[in-house]
């Protein structure tokens, strides 16, 4: 996730947001949702793809997939 | 796992189209600190193709280079060109999706019927033709051939799809044919290769206008920088072959001329007689062709002069080396002899030993293994056709050349005889500005919250914000619609503006789409805001631009439209005003049509 928004690993947290990381445009978003899908071996279901703006989200959602592979 | 470079790259390597690794191994390679930038691509393309960036600069640290991307305005290839041709450029990526000339065209291609679809192929190629002209100071242009997003349907022979599929590329071919900087790329022969459904990404194509997968878009950077031999990192000229088991079947000095397994017919006959056709191919598109073999000279010759079914003689030989001596040293004096370094050299054996020898002794080689799967020779010959990055040929009659050689005379003489502004008349753009309507505020409302490039102060607002500075009085809100020919691109900029004092105004907002960029919109519907000004008694006009990550190119933009520029802050924030009793703006362009629904 880091690498796809072009942070630092370490700055990575709950306040992580499309609010607070200003290169997190639809670009990087969609590239972070193909990322995300090729790492973890999901698919992300396409209504979601749009309400995964911050790391919260992003991990409750790979959580889920993960769980109900 | 170690952090060097040269770790590092092997790993670049691995990870083939893989995107998070990819992006993660290029951010880490690129900040160390003795990689410069070498070479800058400018992008530009129908559809969002800045993820090509991601793997044109890992293709460019593969071949020891360092690239910089520029991502043009989508759609908007003849003002790409031009920046990117007054920047520097050394390459630029043109790439178009069918689907993408109108909305859905692909579905609509058979309703819209053929004179529709002529239109269509008519102004895409006057903007191709105009956007090469623009590219002279350019190295490389890559053009994309266009391809169909669907899938072909086997049981579908005289599909319309395909036919405009034909047309376009048909254009195409015609418009590059004797511009010696452009290299055609067939996209549709890399969703052949990958598979359709691996090419293409429908959800992301849908949501974002991106409609290449990670893997697609690898192998289109592998293309080109295939097909510039790595931007000048590489330049094999001389392929040199190995004997027994390379060009026939069996051991020569065993199973003797009349014993080796070279012919059309048979199993591994034909085989060896198909590549032996392929590297002649080769040797008639110019490459040096050397014979490395241990056996008896005397009785490799017999086979050269008189096998039946030998295709490569002596004469396609540029040099020979049959003797028992260390197969490097007779690459090193293959090298000296003909005047070309080691690194020029492809080196094809069969024996898992020479190929060793030869990459600890002489890495600069490129040596290559024939597979201990013979069925996958066929497979090695291609790879070693890229390597040299020619185009095989046929030598008889006209040739393919030949033909776009004619066709490109007529197309010069087309270009010269249009200009950029009759091309831009012949779209028939029409502006229309509508004032404080209501019924767009949730639009305007998502524009102001989607829109980063094009956009001079980056304000987002919402619905309610939008619909209460519609009625406070002290504010106007103007949508911008685009429409064309073509196609109406629907509600596509937003200004607004503030009357704060009483003699002046400002400008809060402007932004476009990307999709209407170029082409002198932005330039053309300003009179009407300052007529709406000075229908207040404002004497000025204010307006400011706000820097951010994203709207570099509209830093200049309120100098473009003629405003006087007043100051600039530390943190780029840039004021201008116009005395709107007296001063004159940009007048509008005048291809462009502008209606006031206000």
């Amino acid at each position: 996730m880091a690498a796809m928004l072009d942070i630092d690993m370490s700055t990575i947290g709950p306040a992580t947001s499309t609010d607070t990381v200003p290169q997190w445009d639809s670009v990087r978003h969609m590239n972070l949702i193909i990322a995300l899908e090729e790492a973890f071996g999901i698919t992300v279901p396409d209504d979601e793809v749009a309400t995964l703006t911050s790391y919260p989200i992003v991990r409750a959602m790979v959580e889920e997939q993960l769980a109900g592979g | 796992m170690s952090d060097s470079p040269e770790s590092l790259l092997v790993e670049l390597e691995q990870a083939r189209s893989e995107l998070s690794e990819v992006t993660r191994i290029v951010a880490l390679l690129e900040r160390s600190s003795d990689v410069q930038p070498t070479m800058t691509f400018g992008l530009s393309g129908n559809v969002t193709v800045d993820l090509l960036g991601t793997y044109l600069r890992k293709q460019a640290l593969l071949h020891g280079h360092c690239a910089q991307i520029r991502t043009g305005d989508f759609g908007d290839h003849l003002g790409n060109m031009k920046r990117f041709a007054a920047d520097g450029t050394d390459a630029v990526i043109l790439l178009n999706l069918l689907d993408a000339f109108m909305p859905a065209f692909e579905s609509r291609i058979a309703l819209l019927g053929q004179d529709v679809v002529a239109a269509q192929v008519d102004r895409f190629r006057s903007e191709l033709a105009l956007t090469l002209s623009e590219a002279h100071g350019i190295k490389h242009v890559f053009v994309a051939l266009v391809h169909r997003l669907s899938p072909p349907r086997p049981g579908s022979v005289a599909d319309t799809v395909d036919a405009a599929v034909m047309t376009f590329n048909d254009a195409i071919r015609e418009e590059v044919a004797g511009v010696d900087n452009v290299h055609l790329i067939d996209a549709g022969a890399i969703s052949a290769q990958l598979g359709w459904s691996h090419a293409h990404d429908w959800r992301s194509y849908y949501r974002f206008r991106a409609p290449f997968t990670p893997a697609f878009l690898d192998r289109l950077a592998e293309q080109v920088f295939r097909l510039t031999r790595g931007f000048g990192s590489y330049y094999y000229k001389a392929l040199v072959l190995d004997g027994d088991n390379t060009l026939w079947g069996g051991i020569l000095g065993e199973d003797l001329a009349d014993g080796i397994k070279l012919g059309p017919f048979g199993y591994p006959d034909s085989l060896y007689w198909q590549v032996q056709h392929d590297f002649l191919s080769l040797q008639r598109a110019g490459i040096l062709l050397c014979l490395c073999s241990k056996n008896n000279s005397a009785d490799v010759d017999e086979v050269l002069a008189t096998h039946p079914h030998t295709v490569l003689r002596d004469e396609h030989f540029v040099t020979k080396r049959v003797n028992w001596d260390d197969k490097a040293a007779n690459l090193e004096s293959i090298a000296k002899e003909l005047n070309i370094g080691l690194e020029s050299i492809v080196f094809v054996d069969d024996s898992p030993f020479e190929c060793e020898a030869i990459r600890s002794q002489l890495p600069m080689v490129k040596t290559l293994q024939v597979p201990a799967r013979l069925s996958e020779y066929p497979q090695l010959v291609r790879q070693i056709q890229e390597l040299f990055a020619v185009d095989i040929v046929h030598t008889e009659g006209p040739t393919k050349t030949e033909q776009y050689r004619l066709l490109a005379l007529a197309s010069q003489e087309r270009r010269q005889h249009r200009t950029q502004d009759d091309y831009l008349a012949s779209l028939e753009l029409e502006v229309k500005v509508q004032r404080n309507d209501r019924a767009s505020a949730t639009r305007i409302a998502e524009l102001t919250q989607k829109s980063n490039q094009f956009n001079v102060t980056t304000r987002r607002y919402t619905v309610s914000d939008i619909n209460s500075l519609m009625d406070t009085g002290n504010a106007d809100v103007y949508s911008v619609h685009v429409a064309d020919k073509f196609g109406d691109s629907g509600l596509t900029g937003v200004v607004i503006v503030k009357y704060e004092s009483p003699d002046v105004a400002v400008v809060d907002t402007f932004l476009l789409s990307c999709r209407v960029l170029g082409r002198g919109v932005e330039l053309s519907f300003w009179s009407h805001v300052i007529d709406a000004a000075r229908a207040r008694n404002c004497r000025v006009l204010v307006a400011e631009y706000l820097p951010t990550a994203k709207n570099g190119q509209v830093s200049d933009f309120w100098d473009r439209l003629g405003l006087v520029f007043m100051k600039e802050d530390s943190t780029g924030r840039r004021s201008y005003k116009v005395d709107l009793s007296t001063a004159q703006i940009t007048p509008r362009p005048e291809h462009v049509k502008v209606v006031n629904v206000s």
